[in-house]
């Protein structure tokens, strides 16, 4: 049996090798959703595992200013990203984020949501 | 969402599994033929250079897979000097970096077992199965089930990696056995039988683990027949069952006639399925490296 052949084998038979991905599932405020309130914290759940320490939050207004951005708040969830918010001001808010799973792959989305006056 | 993982990375990626992989089912072979084959001392040489080979490939492709991912993770090469602190940040706060180093425990482990050339005691070759495993079970840790919310998946991915593991890697030692002067017929019959009782536990893990890790894609025809992931999963699917039907062939048709008048005839039958399983692992190899690079369809809205 030819090394090389033993090598090819065994790879094939490796579980595991489909490369999946970290999808948002929710958030809050909601995607494309307006609120009363200006929220205090961004809350994103995502449809796996994720690694906080490179995964990444930032939210701009509607000017293009960074009014948030990382460090994540650590959540109790393994799927959840938190990020703390300064009071914010009337006005359209779009979230991008960068999502880290456990498996490494790395996922990137943004969304937006209105604080009403 | 980000692109397709690039050739070079998968190739790394694949290396360090194939070469984690293949020692746990050498040393569990290597335990097994113990009794039957004890004055055989090409079967050692064999298990160290098989165990040297792939823990040295697997090390050194993991070194590459870890740089790579350092740098998937950071979004940028490092800039000179800051190699250490991204590469410590990754090995210290992921689970990728925990598991790469738990990995590297268990092959610099293996390495130290092989260096002799005299056989080991069985307390050391019970070590190198220990070795072994956690080698090949590191693989599970920052693997996709490990990232899945259901944690039973993890353990159904670490069954099927040790299964895997087990039975790929004894087929060298086996091998071994039927090819060269020193082949004998009726001492590879009794380790194979052993194998053999290895062979279908493994493999009713392999179905077993291997239809869990495929559940989330469901019973829709949709999924299976419409999607490009669902193809080639049923592709995967189709020729490892070759691969079991020419197991069972050589199990059940030649291996008993390794004790007949027709001994050598059916050794050189098993070398020839050997090799036709092995073209067919060559082909899986395609199927999982396309779907490696293709967006499983229960996660692609």
């Amino acid at each position: 049996m030819k090394p090389c052949r033993v090598w090819l084998l065994t790879a094939v038979l490796a579980p595991g090798l489909g490369w999946a991905h970290a999808f948002l599932q929710h958030a809050a405020p909601a995607v494309g959703t307006r609120v009363s309130v200006a929220p205090t914290r961004l809350r994103l759940w995502f449809s796996e595992r994720l690694e906080a320490a490179f995964s990444r939050v930032e939210v701009v207004d509607a000017h293009g200013r960074s009014v948030a951005a990382g460090p994540l708040h650590p959540a109790a969830d393994p799927e959840e990203l938190v990020i703390p918010l300064q009071q914010l001001t009337p006005g359209v808010y779009r979230v991008r984020w960068k999502a880290v799973s456990v498996d490494t792959h790395v996922t990137r989305g943004s969304f937006t949501f209105t604080v009403d006056r | 969402m980000s692109g397709l993982p690039p050739i070079w990375l998968t190739a790394l990626r694949v290396l360090t599994i194939a070469g984690s992989l293949l020692p746990l089912g050498g040393w569990a072979m290597w335990l097994l033929s113990q009794p039957a084959v004890a004055a055989h001392d090409r079967l050692w040489g064999r298990l160290r250079q098989q165990t040297g080979a792939a823990s040295g490939l697997a090390l050194v492709a993991g070194v590459g897979w870890l740089a790579a991912v350092s740098v998937q993770l950071a979004g940028a090469p490092p800039a000179l000097g800051t190699v250490s602190a991204q590469w410590s940040a990754v090995l210290w706060q992921t689970a990728f970096g925990r598991a790469w180093m738990l990995r590297c425990a268990g092959l610099f482990s293996l390495l130290m077992l092989a260096v002799p050339r005299r056989r080991p005691r069985p307390v050391l070759a019970w070590l190198g199965l220990a070795a072994a495993a956690l080698a090949a079970a590191s693989l599970s840790l920052a693997s996709h089930a490990a990232a899945a919310s259901q944690r039973w998946r993890l353990f159904a991915d670490l069954a099927h990696v040790l299964a895997a593991a087990l039975w790929l890697g004894a087929l060298p030692l086996l091998a071994a056995m039927l090819y060269g002067d020193g082949a004998e017929p009726a001492r590879a019959q009794r380790v194979i039988r052993r194998f053999s009782r290895m062979g279908v536990v493994c493999v009713a893990v392999l179905a077993f683990s291997g239809g869990v890790n495929a559940s989330p894609l469901g019973l829709s025809a949709a999924v299976w027949w419409g999607s490009g992931y669902g193809r080639m999963v049923l592709v995967k699917i189709a020729l490892f069952s070759a691969m079991l039907g020419l197991a069972a062939y050589n199990r059940w048709r030649l291996t008993p006639c390794l004790a007949g008048t027709e001994a050598r005839a059916a050794m050189q039958a098993l070398r020839r399925s050997i090799g036709a399983e092995l073209l067919l692992g060559a082909v899986i190899l395609m199927v999982v490296g396309m779907l490696g690079a293709t967006m499983p369809p229960h996660t692609a809205g």
